[in-house]
C-alpha cells in the first residue's frame, strides 16, 4: 500500500490543545450559540483517509482560520487545503467534514464545504460535487464508502479519553 | 407572512397542515390528477399515498419493498391508475391501483446509476425518467388484456437520450404535445422532440451557472421555469407559440428572478389554474410570482412575488406541487420529512 500513497512524506504539524475557556462555560443557564472553535472541535480530529494515524489537522487540511460562521443565517462555510494539488482523495475529506457536521449539527444548519481556492486541480469539480446534496446521499448509500468515510471518523482511544 | 415586491400585495399563504410523513428526507411530492390524493416519497425507502380533504393529509397507503435505496421521484400517470417511482436503486417501479389499492407491478431496469425523476407524458402512453448515468430514457406503456378491473401494463423502452454530459437532474413534459424538457449537473436544459422516429435535441439552454435542478411548464405550453442552485428562476417563452408539428423550437429567456431566494433552488412549479409560479429550495423558503406585465413582442416578462414564506420548513424544501384542481392548494416537503400543505389567496 506503501508505493500507492501519493504524498508519502506530508508536512506534519505539531498540534497544541488549549483548553476552552469561555465565560459561560460553568453556566448552564446561558445557552452558549455555536462558534467556529466548537465546530473546529468537530473537524479537527477527522483522520486523512491517506494517512490513517495522521488528523486534518495534523496535516494542516483543515484550520480554524478556514471555518466562516454566519450566525444571523447560521450559514458555515468551511474550506480545507489537500496537501498536494493532485490529492485524489479530496472528495472523500470533503465528504468526511461533511459528514461529520450532518450528525453533530442541528438540521437548521447550511454547510458549504470548498477546497480553499487555488490548491487542487479539480477544485470546481470537486466543489459542485461536494455541495450538490442528491450527490451526497447517493455517495453515503454506498456501503463501501460509508466504511470508508465512518473510518476516518472514529476516535482513537487516546482522542476519546482526551475529550 | 411577509410580502415582497414592487406593490403592496395582499396575496397569503396559509399552511393549513404539516404532517409528519416521513422518518428521513422527504424528497418529493405529487397530486393525483383528481387532485385528491397525495403522493410523496423518501430516503427512508418509502412511497406513502395520502387521501387530501379540508386540508389535511390522511395516510392511504404506504407502498415498501420496490426499493431498496431513496425513492427520489414520484409521479401519478394522467388516468390516476398508476403511481411511477424512480430511486436511488438504479430502478424505476409502477404501482397500478387494483381495486383501489396500489400493487407494485412492473420494476424498469435499465438506468446504471441513481434515478433522479420521472415524469408522465399527457396522454400517459410516456414515461421519461433520466439519472446520474447522463441519459433519459422513454418508456412506451403497452396497454394489455384487462384483467379483474385493472388493465395489465407493459413497459418497453422506445428511446435512450445522450446528450446531456452530466447527471440529468429533471425532466417535465410539455402539456400538450410530445415535447420533453430535461435540466441537468451540466447546468445546461435541453428540448427534446420527436422528429419521424427518432428522439432529438432541438434546443439546448445555458442560462443558469449552476445545476438546473427543477423545470415545469405553464398549463398553455407556451412557457416553461427553471431553477438551479445558483438560486436563480428563469421563465422561459417559445417564440413563436409551439404548434404540434413544429420542428423547429426556438425558446427565450424572457425573465431572471435571481436575489429572491439565497441559496439554490430546487423546486419550482407552475400553477395550471391560478398561474402563479412557486419556487422553494435550500433557503427553506417559499416564494409566490405572478406575472405583472409583458413587452409587446413578448420578449420580456415582468413578474413580481407576491408573497413569500420564510423558514417555511425548519430546513432544505425538496419540492412544491400545486394542486391540479384546487386552485392555490400547495403542498412540499422537506429534510424534515414533514409535507405541509398551503392555501395561496391571491
Amino acid at each position: 500500500m506503501a508505493s500507492d500513497t501519493l504524498n508519502p512524506n506530508p508536512v506534519v504539524r505539531e498540534v497544541v490543545r488549549t483548553k476552552r475557556t469561555s465565560e459561560f462555560d460553568d453556566d448552564e443557564t446561558v445557552s452558549d450559540a455555536f462558534d467556529t472553535e466548537e465546530i473546529f472541535d468537530l473537524i479537527r480530529d477527522i483522520k486523512d483517509p491517506e494517512h490513517g494515524n495522521l488528523t486534518l489537522e495534523q496535516l494542516n487540511v483543515t484550520q480554524q482560520e478556514y471555518i466562516n460562521f454566519d450566525t444571523t443565517n447560521d450559514s458555515i462555510d468551511i474550506t480545507f487545503t489537500p496537501t498536494i494539488p493532485h490529492c485524489s482523495m479530496v472528495t472523500l475529506i470533503g465528504l468526511c467534514i461533511r459528514v461529520k457536521l450532518i450528525r453533530s449539527l442541528p438540521q437548521r444548519f447550511k454547510v458549504t464545504v470548498k477546497v480553499t481556492p487555488g490548491t487542487h486541480m479539480s477544485e470546481d469539480q470537486v466543489n459542485k460535487q461536494l455541495n450538490d446534496k442528491e450527490r451526497v446521499a447517493a455517495a453515503l448509500e454506498n456501503p463501501n464508502l460509508l466504511e470508508v468515510v465512518n473510518k476516518c471518523l472514529v476516535k482513537t482511544q487516546h482522542q476519546a479519553t482526551a475529550a | 407572512q411577509s410580502t415582497w415586491g414592487s406593490n403592496a400585495s395582499t396575496s397569503m399563504l396559509t399552511c393549513l397542515s404539516s404532517t409528519e410523513a416521513h422518518v428521513d428526507r422527504a424528497w418529493c411530492v405529487a397530486w393525483s390528477p383528481a387532485g385528491n390524493a397525495l403522493a410523496s416519497c423518501s430516503a427512508d425507502k418509502q412511497i406513502r399515498l395520502w387521501g387530501v380533504r379540508e386540508g389535511r393529509a390522511e395516510v392511504m397507503q404506504v407502498l415498501e419493498g420496490s426499493h431498496d435505496r431513496t425513492v427520489r421521484s414520484v409521479a401519478w400517470a394522467p388516468s390516476g391508475a398508476m403511481v411511477a417511482s424512480g430511486a436511488f436503486d438504479g430502478v424505476v417501479a409502477i404501482h397500478q391501483a387494483n381495486n383501489g389499492v396500489f400493487e407494485h407491478v412492473a420494476s424498469l431496469e435499465g438506468h446504471e446509476s441513481e434515478v433522479k425523476c420521472v415524469a408522465w407524458e399527457h396522454s400517459g402512453n410516456l414515461l421519461a425518467t433520466c439519472s446520474r448515468d447522463k441519459s433519459i430514457w422513454i418508456w412506451e406503456a403497452l396497454h394489455g388484456d384487462s384483467v379483474g378491473s385493472g388493465e395489465l401494463v407493459d413497459f418497453e423502452c422506445v428511446a435512450v437520450l445522450h446528450g446531456h454530459s452530466q447527471d440529468v437532474k429533471c425532466v417535465t413534459w410539455h402539456p400538450l404535445h410530445q415535447v420533453l424538457v430535461s435540466g441537468s449537473y451540466d447546468n445546461s436544459i435541453k428540448v427534446w422532440t420527436e422528429d419521424d422516429t427518432d428522439w432529438v435535441c432541438v434546443d439546448t439552454l445555458d442560462a443558469h451557472a449552476a445545476t438546473v435542478w427543477s423545470v415545469a411548464f405553464d398549463a398553455s405550453g407556451t412557457r416553461f421555469v427553471s431553477s438551479g442552485d445558483d438560486g436563480t428562476v428563469i421563465v422561459w417563452k417559445s417564440l413563436p407559440a409551439l404548434t404540434p408539428n413544429t420542428s423547429e423550437h426556438k425558446w427565450y429567456e424572457v425573465c431572471r428572478l435571481q436575489g429572491i431566494h439565497t441559496r439554490p433552488v430546487y423546486s419550482v412549479h407552475w400553477c395550471a389554474l391560478t398561474g402563479a409560479i412557486v419556487s422553494a429550495g435550500q433557503d427553506d423558503s417559499i416564494c409566490i410570482y405572478t406575472l405583472t406585465s409583458e413587452s409587446e413582442q413578448g420578449r420580456v416578462e415582468n413578474y413580481d412575488v407576491v408573497c413569500r414564506v420564510t423558514r417555511a420548513h425548519v430546513t432544505d424544501i425538496n419540492c412544491v406541487a400545486w394542486n391540479p384542481a384546487v386552485p392555490g392548494l400547495l403542498a412540499s416537503c422537506s429534510d424534515d420529512g414533514l409535507v405541509k400543505l398551503w392555501q395561496l389567496t391571491l
